[in-house]
Formats: C-alpha cells, structure tokens, sequence
C-alpha cells in the first residue's frame, strides 16, 4: 500500500513550468489510503500549456493503477494529447477529443471505476482557454475586478461509454484572472458531526481572497477547512491547482 | 443492507434503505443490489429516497448498475426520489441526462410502463 501510494505522490508535478505568462500553484493533502486524485500542468509547445485534474473513484490499489493509466494516457509523449499539424508538426488536440479518448478507453465496466477530470489547453500568449469539464467539481475562475463565476460541466462522468456526448467551451482569460482547479477532497471535507466544508464556505473564502497570490489562496482554503473541522484529517484527497493570467 | 422490493403495475421496485452511499458501503450495496436486479429484461425503478449523500464510488455503483440493466441485460431502469445532494450531483456529473430521474417511484414506473 505505501508503494502504491509513493507511485501516486510521484505523478503529481514534480516541477511546474516556469513562465512569464502564467503562475501556477498547487497544494496537495493526501488522505490516510490510496486516493485517486492526480493533476498536472506542463507546455506542449512554446505557447500551450496544458492542465488538467482527475479525480478516480474509490480509494486504495485499484484506484491508484487507474490513476497511473490515466497520468500516462495524458502525459505528452504520449501521442494522445497532441494532432498532426499541416507542417509535419503536432498541435494541442481539442479537449473535447481527449475526454472521448478517455471516455471510450475506460468505460466502468474496464475497471469498475468512473472518474472526473477538468482538461484545459491554454494560449499563454493570449489567454484564450478551451476547457472540458467532466463530472468535475466547478472550477472557478476569479476575475481580478472582483468577480467571481463557477464554470460548469461540458460532459459527462468518464465511464458512461458513449451514452452522452462530450463538449468543450472556451475562456478568455484577462489579466490578472485567476482559475482555481480542485477535486471534491475540498467541499466534501467533513467536520467530526459529518457536516460537509460546502460549496458556500468556499466560493466565500475565495471572494474574499480574491486579491491574494495563488499560494496564499490555496493555503488560505486548508487553514479554513482546517479550521472547520478542528484539524480532522481528511477522508479523501484534497487537490488544488492554480494559475493565473499575469501577461508578458 | 437492507432493500425493499415491491412491484407497481408489474415494475419492480428496489429501494436501498441506506442513507450514504460511499466507499464503505459501495461493496456491499452492489453485490445486494444484483441479488435484487433479477433476470434479463428487467425493467427496474432504483428508489433513492433514504439516500443524502453519494461519493464518486457510489455514483460509479449507480453507472455499474445502469449499463448492466440496460445493456447487458437489455432492460430498463430509472431513479426515483433523488433528495437534494443527490439531485446536484446527478447534475454535476450529467447522469440526470443519460438515466432518466422521476420525483417518486410511481412516476418512474408508469414512464416505464409507457
């Protein structure tokens, strides 16, 4: 089991990409077994960058092979993230085609498991994002004039097979916006009477830190939650990546 | 676990009587929940009203038990009495658009029915 959960330690990012465009942050908590949350942000070329976050059913073993199936269906020599370009070169593939790879691969009858997963390819130098979100908690994108907004699911939970059709919807991303990613591991963290941390709470501590750096604002979310359930450790994993638009 | 089985109008109905179904209650609400299922063609209403709260490994027990009704099996089935973190999550995760969701059995049947 401690294998298995030092192999789930070394999917996340080793080393974000440094960029003058874009800051990136990140704070994982893993829970007491194996969970199955994975993510990671890497350039595909001089201008995409990728990013992306699963979240696999369950906990323990077969959680985590699924987890590391996943990481390598998604890593970028892996042929699956990236289409042939005319020059003989490849660019980003769509989103919404990497959520049907992924959703035709791992149907839950493969490894009775479903999993969520936000996928977003990024134009560092214009800030234009396409996103797919499938069954994933919102992420939320905190704009720097103060607003605030969930962005909602273009798919299905991955594990449906082909029962519904996957999208993708794009961002435009100002400067100084931010896009917070993270997996349920943080609304869904339990107090010792079993009351959920909740979207609410949240979505508040994220207006309020608004104006915060990206380390200080996913910091700021596990000392509240830690606040909230007095230090309880969590039952799942808690995930969170962040970025923010900051130009050249 | 226990689960309640009765028929409406020659639907069979199965109601878990378990409030969370998580990944501790997963193993067991499966391997109960096919002694239930029954033979092929099975039309099927899933009552989820005892339910409030469903993690992912519940909501992969709710996608397992769908596809091998309704394809394995080539039945049928729907959900009934979906409480308010349930319905969100359908929502979220767009399971409301693939399994069809009704406020009580009832309904869930007669659309079955129909």
């Amino acid at each position: 089991l401690r294998a298995a959960a030092d192999i789930q330690r070394t999917l996340l990012p080793q080393k974000l990409p440094e960029l003058k465009e874009v800051e990136l942050a990140w704070k994982f908590v893993p829970n007491q077994h194996i969970g199955g949350d994975i993510f990671n942000a890497f350039m595909l070329d001089e201008r995409h960058l990728v990013v992306y976050m699963v979240d696999v059913s369950g906990h323990g073993v077969p959680s985590g092979l699924v987890t590391v199936s996943v990481h390598e269906m998604l890593a970028p020599q892996s042929g699956h993230v990236t289409i042939p370009d005319n020059n003989g070169g490849v660019i980003p593939a769509p989103p919404k085609q990497v959520l049907d790879l992924l959703s035709a691969e791992y149907p839950v009858e493969r490894f009775n498991k479903t999993f969520s997963i936000v996928y977003a390819v990024m134009d560092v130098k214009t800030g234009k994002m396409i996103y797919a979100s499938a069954g994933h908690p919102h992420p939320v994108i905190l704009q720097k004039k103060g607003a605030m907004a969930p962005l909602g699911p273009t798919g299905p939970i991955i594990g449906l097979g082909a029962l519904l059709p996957f999208e993708q919807a794009e961002l435009n991303m100002e400067l100084g916006d931010k896009l917070i990613l993270y997996t349920d591991g943080v609304v869904e963290y339990e107090n010792e009477a079993g009351e959920f941390y909740g979207d609410e709470r949240y979505f508040a501590l994220l207006m309020k830190n608004h104006q915060s750096n990206l380390h200080q604002i996913l910091e700021a979310t596990w000392q509240a939650m830690m606040d909230y359930g007095a230090g309880v450790p969590p039952r799942d994993d808690v995930s969170m990546l962040g970025l923010e638009y900051i130009g050249s | 676990m226990e689960i309640q089985e009765r028929e409406i109008g020659g639907i069979k109905v199965v109601k878990p009587e378990l409030v969370r179904l998580d990944a501790h209650a997963s193993p067991e609400f499966m391997e109960d929940i096919n002694r239930v299922i029954g033979a092929g063609g099975a039309r099927l209403v899933l009552d989820m009203s005892a339910m409030n709260f469903m993690d992912s490994s519940g909501l992969t027990c709710i996608v397992t038990v769908y596809k091998e009704v309704t394809q394995a099996m080539g039945g049928a089935m729907v959900v009934s009495g979906l409480q308010k973190p349930l319905a969100s999550l359908f929502r979220l995760t767009k399971l409301d658009q693939a399994i069809k969701c009704y406020a009580t059995a009832e309904e869930g049947a007669a659309a079955l029915t129909g």
